[in-house]
């Protein structure tokens, strides 16, 4: 056997967490290196992954299965594919930089906030190698107790509303999630998700388990109506927190859809396709117009997160609405992927700045701004550059996701690339506006007059996150080159039925 | 060389050029800034003109070339890539684009060296040589793109650097409106664009534009006969799919070249610094979108409807454009309505199936328009940032060679016979003219009528500017002829202003420079201009036979009349004519609509759904309202667990007792 690569991987953050907390017990600083350099040394890790990975297969990689509860025949059993792999590598590269950013604006108990941040990276990985829902939703469940812990202790005035409500959200969706995995443990003898996949299910089951899924997974992407816990927690939430809960958390829900929802209920997500492909215009559209009228910074682009997600949800499920269309299927679902991937890398690095001029000015309120750009021009071109991705750039990763979503969705219905097309010019709208807003015009407030530009760390962040979405933008193609096989095997799943006769 | 690297150089030499000054120039100063950009730059207008040396008289066959895979997905469907097409309308483009971008960044050597406003350590100098470098880098990459998704990028990319450039005196509060409006309304034309190509990848399966003009031509008949279903209250509609895609493309052509109603970015985008005014908002990006059509037109020509569409906004924008042109009193805005006016004409041409036509008119006008541009600026640099030109007058004995390269350049832009303008605006005329799709006859009436207007807009600005009494500023400023720097570039395009039309005309509409691109289905001049006319030479010794002559005439005597000879007369007209003054001062109400229902209206719609939506009814409707229910229900329960083991045996006996009682009557009554 070789070496057991994703359990190194899973578990050496937890581990560099322990060791951040032994040794803040001496010094704090040591401790904030070991926490950085190990989260920079988990990153170099999954790129091992990243180069080993087989493109041309569909088949789980780097498997590791070993029987946990045999009772239940629950089994510790991890495997990647190209859908979990892409966002294994944004979950590694995320937290290097939430952390980094950490390092001069948290004040309070900073190793800590480190190791949580280790731990949490822990429980994500885990969500998205688990090839056993129990395993899985164990995860799932355990990266609340890390997340609730950031916003609750170093998060805003109003933090125990927030992470109160993001903690009930999450679990009244995934409670319904545990149930429909039981239920098919109960018909079908195992918890492994691939087995789930190939397991036959009648219509009327599938439709309770379909509802089930598309509970815990709404709330996490989130879809209208269950949203309105993330504005409140990104508010509330610390900067990295929110880096963390928009670049990642909410992909779980992404994940969720095409891990569980299309492959294992079919029927029932092509019934009921009408449902999430209304829910994500109406996420794009309605989202878009109330994102236009925050006058906090971390609510407009939590709502635009919101409204970005419409994106991968629309791309999931418009492949219903135009059956034996393989070539538009693929370009949607990729696409999904993509604008995953990409608002990751975009929604990361907007909470960034907000976080670098919140540090500085201790505001969000869009009206203490104006000017900054002047005053600070090194950050006003990152600030810049990350709207225009935010608003759909070409030449920017966040053009490529809702590029392919729209080219396909056109061919299922005109009216849904219509609306869904809205976002060029309402995502441009509350975006740039804020830009203008806060860094252009001139610098009247005496507090922005004062403002010192990018600290090196700051910087060196923000090159990084910059330089993702600009070699996105200019080529994809080695994003959705891991992804082709997956996403082949994953559209031959979705589109079969599973109904005896 | 061969081709591809000097198409390559052509296209990368700018954006080094921008690279190395936007991350260096704080560093190295003012100097390196110039210097490195004009370098490359002019590297760049060398390699393009050497490429069109080779394409267009050399006669080496087009050439087109991959350079990567944008998207790839093999045999699962599509496939998006990056590449060059080289051809006798991209060759021409490129090197128009070069050549101006090139003078321009020379006149900024001297325009932006004087500037109050920014203190010496403030890298705005170098951040301007970046952006227009920047700038030519898309505008190649738009030109020289051989597929739809490249296309786009170069669009948007355009966009991007026009968006920085109006914003680029970013304390001024007009200047980051002006440039907030110009990207969302170009938006709004590119959400059309986008849908376009999203039909072009759904009917024809791929982006590449050679791919799909020869699937075009070997199933044209298939094509014309695809109906486009889009779900409607009333059941589906059908509509013809290449009517629809066109009207998609052109939507993106009327957000960039400014067409009506997606003009009114254009008029506020003269907040930017002029140069650029010059180089994006007159000569090439603007002009982007009749490349579009001229580079797309086997698509285009398959749909009337669409060209009918497209002759008569170009019409309505020429006229009414240039109507405006006439109240303004802003010296740069005099040039953007007399832009957006020229616009229209080479889209109207574009509807009258006068591809080269209307190419040709973008060429000529990129000259002219950039003269009048640079010379406009020259009049604002010499008087301290003043515009208003009621504050100018007599500048002639002041400032010769600006005197003469703006007459000069207004005599081309109003058509004079032998001008470079006079020859694209009379091919339109005569094309319009010929024309036997819907609505021509009306376009040619206000094209007609354009041509006065443009002379006495043009006249009456030039006479304001340079001819009466200097008033109190001239006489305080004493402007002067300022840097080489301005003067040379006017110098530079004084000549093609004047000669270039006869040059090329001979070669291009008589000839058969642009048969290989755009010849099927061309019809510039008219069907019968080979039976009218034999070459350049006969249109100019017709022309004093002609309307537009003697309309033009009476444009620039009418504004000499009232603004030189007779004032008296102008007052009166003003004050008898003074509801239609405000009209047009109004813009004729485009912009008090747009901010009444786009931006107040949004603003307004969103508030309503925050609040309702979002707080009122989700969240303390259901969410919070949900929780307090929870909590009421977990309040009475708690009594349940009273601690009393009574009371817990009680319950349980009740329990039993029930669970015992349905038994018996499930196992007694039901059997």
């Amino acid at each position: 056997m070789s070496l057991p690569i994703l359990s190194l991987l899973l578990w050496s953050p937890a581990l560099c967490a322990l060791l951040v907390m032994l040794c803040s017990r001496f010094s704090a600083i040591t401790a904030q290196w070991v926490g950085l350099l190990g989260s920079v040394a988990i990153f170099a890790l999954s790129m091992v992954l990243y180069v080993d990975f087989d493109i041309t297969t569909a088949q789980m990689q780097f498997v590791e299965k070993i029987a946990w509860i045999p009772a239940f025949n629950i089994h510790y059993y991890l495997g990647v594919d190209g859908i979990s792999l892409p966002l294994i590598l944004l979950s590694t590269f995320i937290t290097i930089l939430s952390i980094a950013s950490s390092w001069r604006s948290v004040k309070k108990n900073l190793p800590q906030y480190i190791a949580l941040f280790l731990l949490l990276e822990s429980f994500i990985l885990g969500v998205f190698m688990a090839l056993d829902a129990i395993l899985y939703y164990v995860f799932w469940e355990a990266l609340l107790i890390p997340m609730f812990l950031i916003i609750g202790i170093w998060g805003g005035e109003r933090r125990v509303y927030a992470s109160v409500k993001f903690f009930l959200f999450t679990f009244f969706g995934s409670i319904f999630m545990l149930v429909a995995f039981i239920y098919m443990y109960y018909i079908g003898g195992s918890f492994e998700i691939i087995d789930m996949h190939l397991l036959p299910l009648e219509f009327t089951e599938q439709g309770w388990i379909f509802w089930a899924f598309f509970l815990a997974f709404a709330v996490k992407i989130p879809m209208v109506p269950v949203h309105t816990w993330l504005p409140d927690a990104h508010v509330e939430a610390p900067t990295a927190g929110s880096v963390i809960l928009a670049a990642i958390l909410l992909k779980m829900g992404g994940y969720g859809f095409i891990r569980f929802s299309l492959p294992i209920v079919p029927d029932a997500a092509a019934y009921f396709d009408w449902v999430v492909v209304l829910l994500s215009l109406i996420a794009v559209v309605y989202i878009g117009f109330i994102a236009l009228v925050q006058k906090d910074m971390k609510k407009i682009i939590a709502y635009s997160s919101i409204s970005h997600m419409g994106f991968v949800t629309l791309g999931f499920f418009v492949i219903y609405a135009m059956p034996l269309n393989v070539s538009a299927s693929v370009l949607a679902l990729e696409g999904g992927v993509v604008q995953m991937i990409s608002h990751g890398f975009i929604s990361a690095a907007l909470f960034l700045c907000i976080g670098v001029l919140y540090d500085r000015m201790h505001s969000r309120n869009i009206d203490d701004y104006g000017g900054v750009a002047t005053v600070m021009p090194a950050f006003g071109f990152f600030a810049v550059l990350f709207a225009m991705s935010n608003s759909g750039l070409p030449g920017t990763s966040g053009f490529v996701g809702e590029f392919m979503v729209i080219l396909a969705a056109l061919q299922a219905n005109v009216w849904w690339a219509l609306i869904a097309g809205l976002t060029l010019i309402i995502g441009a709208a509350y975006t740039l506006w804020m830009v203008k807003r806060v860094f252009y015009g001139k610098p009247i407030a005496e507090k922005v007059l004062t403002l010192q530009d990018l600290h090196w760390i700051e910087k060196s962040v923000f090159i990084a996150l910059a330089f993702c979405i600009v070699l996105f933008g200019f080529w994809p193609d080695p994003l959705v080159d891991v992804m082709h096989a997956s996403i082949a095997n994953l559209f031959e799943l979705a589109t079969s039925t599973k109904i005896s006769n | 060389m061969d081709l591809l690297t000097l198409s390559l150089l052509t296209l990368l030499l700018p954006l080094l050029g921008a690279l190395a000054v936007g991350l260096l120039g704080r560093r190295l100063g003012r100097d390196f800034a110039y210097v490195m950009t004009i370098a490359c730059v002019g590297g760049a207008t060398a390699c393009a003109a050497l490429t069109f040396v080779q394409i267009n008289f050399l006669k080496v066959p087009p050439f087109e070339v991959s350079l990567y895979k944008w998207l790839d997905f093999g045999v699962l469907g599509y496939q998006f890539e990056v590449g060059i097409l080289i051809d006798a309308l991209s060759s021409t483009m490129m090197l128009v684009v070069t050549f101006v971008s090139l003078i321009v960044h020379i006149y900024t050597v001297g325009y932006m060296d004087y500037d109050e406003d920014y203190p010496e350590e403030n890298p705005y100098y170098q951040r301007f040589f970046s952006y227009i470098s920047l700038f030519t880098f898309a505008m190649l990459a738009l030109v020289m793109s051989n597929n739809f998704l490249q296309l786009f990028f170069g669009w948007e990319a355009v966009g991007l650097v026009s968006y920085l450039l109006i914003g680029f005196y970013m304390k001024r509060e007009s200047a980051v409106q002006a440039n907030l409006k110009a990207f969302l309304i170009n938006r709004v034309g590119d959400l059309g664009f986008l849908l376009g190509i999203a039909l072009v990848l759904m009917v024809f399966g791929t982006l590449n534009y050679g791919e799909v003009f020869a699937y075009l031509n070997e199933n044209t008949e298939q094509v014309q006969s695809l109906q486009l279903s889009i779900p409607w209250v009333f059941g589906d509609v059908q509509w013809q799919m290449v009517t629809v895609i066109a009207i998609c493309l052109f939507i993106g052509a009327m957000g960039k070249s400014a067409q009506m109603p997606l003009h009114t970015w254009l008029p506020e985008s003269m907040e930017g610094p002029t140069p650029i005014s010059a180089l994006i908002h007159a000569a090439t990006m603007v002009t982007a979108g009749i490349y579009m059509v001229a580079r797309l037109h086997p698509l285009f020509l398959q749909s009337e409807v669409a060209l009918s569409m497209i002759l008569i906004v170009g019409a309505t924008t020429a006229f009414m454009m240039g109507l405006l042109g006439i109240v303004q009193n802003d010296i740069k805005r005099v040039v953007a309505y007399s832009t957006l006016s020229q616009l229209g004409y080479m889209v109207a041409a574009l509807g009258a199936s006068a591809f080269v036509g209307g190419f040709f008119h973008v060429f000529t006008h990129a000259f002219f328009k950039a003269l009048l541009f640079l010379a406009a600026g020259s009049v604002i640099v010499a008087l301290h940032h003043i515009q208003d030109i009621r504050q100018m007058g007599g500048l002639r004995k002041y400032m010769p060679i600006t005197y003469w390269c703006m007459l000069l350049g207004s005599l081309s832009l109003i058509g004079t016979p032998g001008f470079s303008g006079f020859f694209s605006k009379d091919l339109i005329l005569l094309s319009v003219a010929d024309s036997e799709i819907f609505g021509a006859g009306y376009a040619h009436i206000l094209l007609m009528a354009g041509v006065f207007v443009t002379a006495f807009y043009s006249f009456r600005m030039f006479f304001v500017v340079f001819h009466g009494k200097p008033s109190d500023e001239v006489l305080k400023y004493q402007p002067k002829e300022s840097f080489h720097s301005i003067n040379f570039s006017l110098f530079a395009l004084v000549l093609p202003s004047v000669f270039i039309g006869w040059l090329v005309v001979d070669s291009w509409i008589f000839g058969d420079y642009f048969t290989s691109v755009m010849g099927e289905g061309d019809e510039s001049g008219g069907k019968h201009l080979a039976e009218n006319y034999a070459n350049g030479l006969a249109l100019i010794l017709h022309s004093p036979f002609s309307m537009p002559f003697y309309l033009a005439f009476a444009g620039v005597a009418l504004a000499w009349l009232l603004y030189c000879k007779s004032p008296d007369l102008l007052e009166k007209m003003s004050n008898r004519f003074a509801k239609v003054h405000q009209i047009l001062l109004d813009g004729y109400g485009f912009d008090r609509f747009n901010q009444w229902f786009f931006v107040r209206g949004s603003v307004r719609l969103g508030e309503l759904l925050w609040r309702y939506g979002d707080v009122n009814i989700i969240d303390d409707g259901i969410i919070n309202r949900g929780a307090k229910w929870v909590g009421g229900i977990a309040s009475k329960v708690r009594l349940m667990q009273s601690g009393l083991i009574y009371h817990y045996a009680f319950t349980l006996i009740i329990g039993v007792m029930l669970l015992l009682g349905w038994l018996v009557y499930k196992n007694i009554v039901v059997s």
